[in-house]
């Protein structure tokens, strides 16, 4: 018994050491109170403002409630007309409603998932338009006596929200949910706003932030607030015909806004940490356990911020044709040697993008490193100035590049979204996918040709044929990329087509272009068309424009119908040359006969190489074709659109050993390659190989099972 | 000298095993050769399979070589071939289980009774592994029960600890997701395989043939002389169950037959990390590479597998020496 006691002993204490092993996940402890931070000492720009037209200018004034994840706020929206029509109505976005309940268009498209995270059943988040009053060239129109509340630029009042006179119930009471669900809120004007007028919103609003899975949200002490505010849509359309774009937040759909100048002020907890978009240009300590921080930001199309009681920050400099730009990686104390990886990617990148498009005209980036449990949900997501990364973990080691991926990623949206602002929901290729494309060139460049996403254990790849290789096949993607983002029928194809597709597309276009004039005519669309709202037609139009050719023999069936190239090597046929041909030739009585005797074999090989491209994208492309002496004979392909193969006739002294389609990997929208490389003689050796390793964990594995 | 179980140490046990293999090394080269041919069947299909499916295909080779992309698209590519691999992995592993039933039953009976010369060595073994095929295959039924709760504890554990892993940073992370979980199952695991290697042994030692008076079975009517011999009950029959619980009894009443295995376990483990640091980052290509790594994983593999002898040997010892 006492040995049977002794093994139980022994069960007891690998019993406890497993719950104590998952007890002791790290704790970060209880917050300390933070020093107050020095505001930033250098303006929003480090180059001359402005650089946008500046429509939609916000003033925001903020309590937050860490513990109830809980926004008390007032706004003030300096609002320009831009069209060239009276407007009647402002729609404003109320994304946080799409949190709200199960029949938010968001959460039906969801069902409470997106990407890898999960809504919670219990963390639904809203927002209350508590208070709406206009302004109107200074004429108040309803009610009369309605006062602004003060900006929040001077940050010596922080205090309570004081209560706006006027009969502002009069006001909300005729503001409406125009779409399926609550995410849009239209308020109804009685005088319209005129070409050119400015008019000014006052609003009141709370915000329940959701647990995060989507962007925004909480996540035990870590805060990530974006889309967090009422938000004005965005006047579209040719002059003479222009409308509002403001849909309803669907789940495969970001965001589109007008540039202008925010001003938040934040009154937070003394114990938490802040970053937020633009520069911190006031902070005060408000004597009751809580302090007001005051961003300032220009030509940006959002804003959000973060808090949070335990992060750490590090700070670094890019330089770019503009001056110096400040790189801030804000950190939980775990992540720290992830934060310096996120940090050199960030200045690699600000430094990169700059000098392939424009230069980053902000003097300040935050990049959030969300812990661990918030970054499935709240990490990977882009805001003018601030961004969250993700990709920490201990299957991410240095040489496994998806942190640093994450990174360039998200910073290179402060270019395509950020600066190229163009409209994500009906057009999200053309940021997502633009920017996918430069990722990768970014990638190589901060880390090595060919190795820009692993160098790890000796396998080497690159961002974009890692990716390729890693997803699907390109021509299951059932929509094009062209597709309004929420059209998509799921969220693989939206991904594959909006990110993986356009990214490849792209590349393969620069290939066939030539590397350098296509990236001079990137350049030459970012700078014609930053701080505008591009579209895909002005994309491919300044591309042509820069390079003096159509694309659109490219362009309309890669973008704009489904599909990929796919090329293939469907046959070689090698025979000897005869002196003569041999048969029957001839009719009647005239017909001779021509034997092997009278037509011997010659040395002379004729060979025929067939090459299909079974995709339905069409691409020029090189082939190389090797024979047994050791010669090589290359043919170039042109686009045929007639017919989808090639075949090559050539003579030599010696058989075809191999033929290889695309020699220098330059079309890369295909993902099957494994019949572009085909030789004539089946080599054993790579087999032989394979399989004495399979002895080897065959064999293990007996031993492990049997005798 | 034959010890009893007062007696009888790991050093002893451990030391009746070498002296086990060294006894009968055709007996052990005969087996490992099986083990050997079988997995060399596999891999001549594989081969095979390999051949026809990319033998022409130079991604193929770039694969082999370590390129990440060409390795993922033929992964991608060939999936009906590795799938085909995998089954036919699995067909094998399947069939050499009740093949080692057999091999299993030959090695104890040779093992316990310990014949002297060639050819009863071999009649031994072969009348051995057939009369406990049998009683293996019902103690094989029984097993489902204590491996079905051990793979219980395994999805259990992984599940606790799979939330754990998404979310790890560092090594320590990942010991606690992983490794504190898995450490009952694996414990389990132990203890499961240790009582049913005794159990085989107990089967075994009934098992012994009929009318025939080894020295053991003497040992069972002679008082007198049990501390000096090995004992069989080979006069009784015993059911499966029955040896599965004795197998349990073994390991619970004693920490030595856990310790022994424990021993192995390692030993196994250290002879693999051996390999790993042998061959780690060193590409052996060319015929001479071939023929290099072939022969580092034959010894790698021979030497596990006789440590696996050593463990037997030292396991029939215990069991025979401790009545
Ligand atoms: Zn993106």
């Amino acid at each position: 018994m006492g040995s049977m006691r002794r093994v139980l002993d022994c069960f007891l204490v690998f019993a406890a050491g497993t719950a104590l092993g998952a007890a002791c996940s790290s704790s970060p402890g209880t917050p300390a109170v933070k020093p107050l931070p020095e505001p930033d000492p250098y303006p929003a720009l480090i180059t001359r403002g402005p650089l946008s037209p500046r429509i939609a200018n916000y003033d925001i004034r903020v309590r937050f409630d860490p513990v109830a994840h809980r926004i008390v706020a007032e706004q003030t929206l300096r609002w320009t007309n831009p069209a060239t029509r009276p407007v009647s109505k402002l729609p404003f976005h109320l994304y946080m409603n799409a949190f709200k309940n199960e029949e938010s268009v968001f959460m039906r498209e969801s069902r409470g998932r997106h990407r890898d995270a999960r809504a919670s059943e219990t963390g639904w988040g809203w927002i209350d338009v508590t208070a709406v009053q206009v302004h109107h060239n200074d004429v108040t129109i309803s009610p009369d006596d309605v006062t602004i509340s003060p900006g929040p630029n001077d940050p010596g009042e922080p205090g309570p929200m004081r209560a706006v006179p006027g009969s502002k119930a009069e006001l909300l009471d005729r503001v409406v949910f125009p779409g399926p669900d609550e995410t849009v809120l239209e308020v109804p004007l009685d005088q319209p706003v005129q070409p050119g007028q400015t008019i000014e919103v006052f609003m009141a609003f709370e915000v329940q932030l959701p647990e995060v899975f989507a962007r925004t949200g909480y996540k035990n002490a870590f805060h990530m607030v974006g889309q967090w505010f009422p938000k004005i849509g965005v006047v579209v359309g040719e002059p003479g015909s222009e409308r509002w774009h403001c849909e309803p937040f669907h789940l495969h759909s970001e965001f589109f806004a007008d540039f202008g100048v925010y001003d938040v002020a934040i009154q937070v907890p003394n114990t938490h940490t802040v970053a937020a978009t633009g520069v911190l240009t006031g902070a005060v300590d408000n004597g009751d356990g809580t302090r007001t921080l005051t961003y300032h930001a220009e030509d940006v199309h959002d804003f959000a911020w973060m808090a949070d009681p335990h992060i750490d920050v590090i700070e670094g400099e890019a330089k770019n044709q503009y001056g110096t730009v400040r790189v801030r990686v804000y950190h939980r104390p775990a992540q720290r040697h992830f934060a310096e990886r996120h940090l050199h990617a960030g200045i690699g990148a600000i430094e990169q993008f700059s000098a392939l498009y424009v230069p980053y005209p902000w003097s300040l980036i935050s990049i959030i490193d969300p812990p661990p449990r918030a970054a499935r949900g709240a990490g990977g997501m882009e805001y003018p100035t601030f961004v969250t990364t993700a990709g920490d973990s201990f299957f991410t080691p240095p040489g496994v590049r998806l942190p640093e991926y994450i990174t360039v990623h998200e910073v290179g949206h402060n270019w395509f979204q950020g600066m190229l602002a163009s409209n994500e929901v009906d057009e999200a290729w053309l940021d997502e996918g633009v920017n996918e494309y430069a990722d990768s060139i970014v990638m190589d460049a901060l880390y090595g040709d060919g190795s820009g996403m692993v160098d790890w254990a000796g396998f080497r790849a690159s961002s974009h044929l890692m990716r390729r290789a890693a997803s699907g096949f390109l021509e299951l993607i059932p929509a094009p990329i062209e597709t309004i983002s929420y059209e998509f029928p799921d969220y693989s194809s939206y991904a594959m087509a909006t990110y993986l597709k356009t990214g490849l597309a792209l590349r393969t276009l620069e290939n066939i272009v030539g590397v350098e004039d296509f990236r001079r005519a990137m350049a030459f669309y970012a700078q014609r068309f930053a701080f505008r709202h591009p579209t895909g037609r002005d994309f491919f139009s300044s591309l042509e424009q820069a390079l003096g050719r159509q694309l659109d023999w490219f362009v309309e069936p890669a973008f704009r119908q489904i599909g990929a190239v796919h090329y293939e090597v469907r046959d070689i046929n090698c025979r000897r040359k005869h002196k003569k041909p041999r048969g029957v030739f001839g009719r009647g009585d005239d017909k001779v006969i021509v034997t092997p005797e009278d037509g011997p074999e010659t040395d002379t090989w004729t060979c025929q190489v067939l090459i299909v491209n079974v995709g339905r994208v069409p691409a020029p492309v090189d082939v190389r074709i090797e024979f047994d002496d050791g010669t090589i004979h290359r043919e170039h392909l042109s686009v045929s659109f007639d017919k989808t193969w090639h075949r090559i006739s050539v003579e030599r002294k010696s058989p075809v050993a191999r033929v290889v389609i695309d020699p220098d990997q330059a079309i890369v929208l295909d993902s099957h390659l494994h019949r572009r490389d085909v030789r004539t003689d089946p080599a054993l050796g790579p087999a032989r190989r394979a399989a004495a390793r399979a002895q080897f964990w065959t064999q293990t594995l007996l031993q492990v099972v049997g005798l | 000298m034959i010890k009893t179980s007062r007696s009888l140490s790991i050093g002893d046990m451990l030391g009746t095993g070498v002296a086990m293999l060294r006894r009968y090394p055709r007996l052990w080269l005969s087996l490992y050769l099986v083990e050997f041919v079988v997995a060399a069947i596999v891999a001549w299909v594989v081969a095979r399979i390999l051949v026809d499916q990319f033998g022409t295909l130079p991604i193929f080779d770039r694969a082999v070589q370590g390129d990440l992309i060409a390795l993922l698209n033929v992964l991608g590519e060939g999936r009906s071939s590795f799938a085909a691999v995998l089954l036919l992995v699995m067909g094998a592993l399947g069939g050499y289980v009740v093949l080692s039933w057999y091999l299993i039953g030959g090695a104890n009976a040779v093992l316990i009774q310990r014949p002297e010369a060639r050819r009863e060595v071999v009649e031994c073994f072969g009348t051995g592994g057939a009369a406990t095929f049998y009683s293996y295959f019902r103690l094989a039924l029984w097993t489902v029960i204590p491996h079905g709760i051990c793979f219980a504890a395994l999805s259990v554990g992984l599940s606790l600890g799979a939330d754990s892993l998404k979310y790890a940073i560092t090594g320590g992370d990942v010991v606690r997701a992983v490794i504190f979980p898995l450490i009952p199952v694996a414990a389990l695991y132990w203890l499961n395989a240790t009582a049913i290697d005794y159990a085989r042994i107990e089967l075994s030692r009934r098992a012994g043939p009929a009318g025939r008076p080894d020295r053991a079975s003497e040992a069972e009517f002679d008082d007198s002389t049990a501390a000096e011999r090995p004992a069989i009950r080979s006069a009784k029959p015993l059911s499966a169950i029955g040896a599965l619980v004795r197998g349990y009894r073994t390991v619970v009443t004693n920490p030595r037959p856990l310790v022994h295995v424990l021993l192995y376990g390692l030993f196994f483990a250290s002879v693999s990390v051996v390999y790993v640091a042998l061959t780690h980052g060193r590409p052996m290509s060319g015929a001479t590479g071939a023929i290099a790594i072939f022969a580092i994983r034959q010894v790698v593999l021979f030497t596990r597998y006789t440590g696996k002898i050593v463990c037997a040997g030292g396991q029939v010892a215990f069991s025979q020496g401790r009545s």
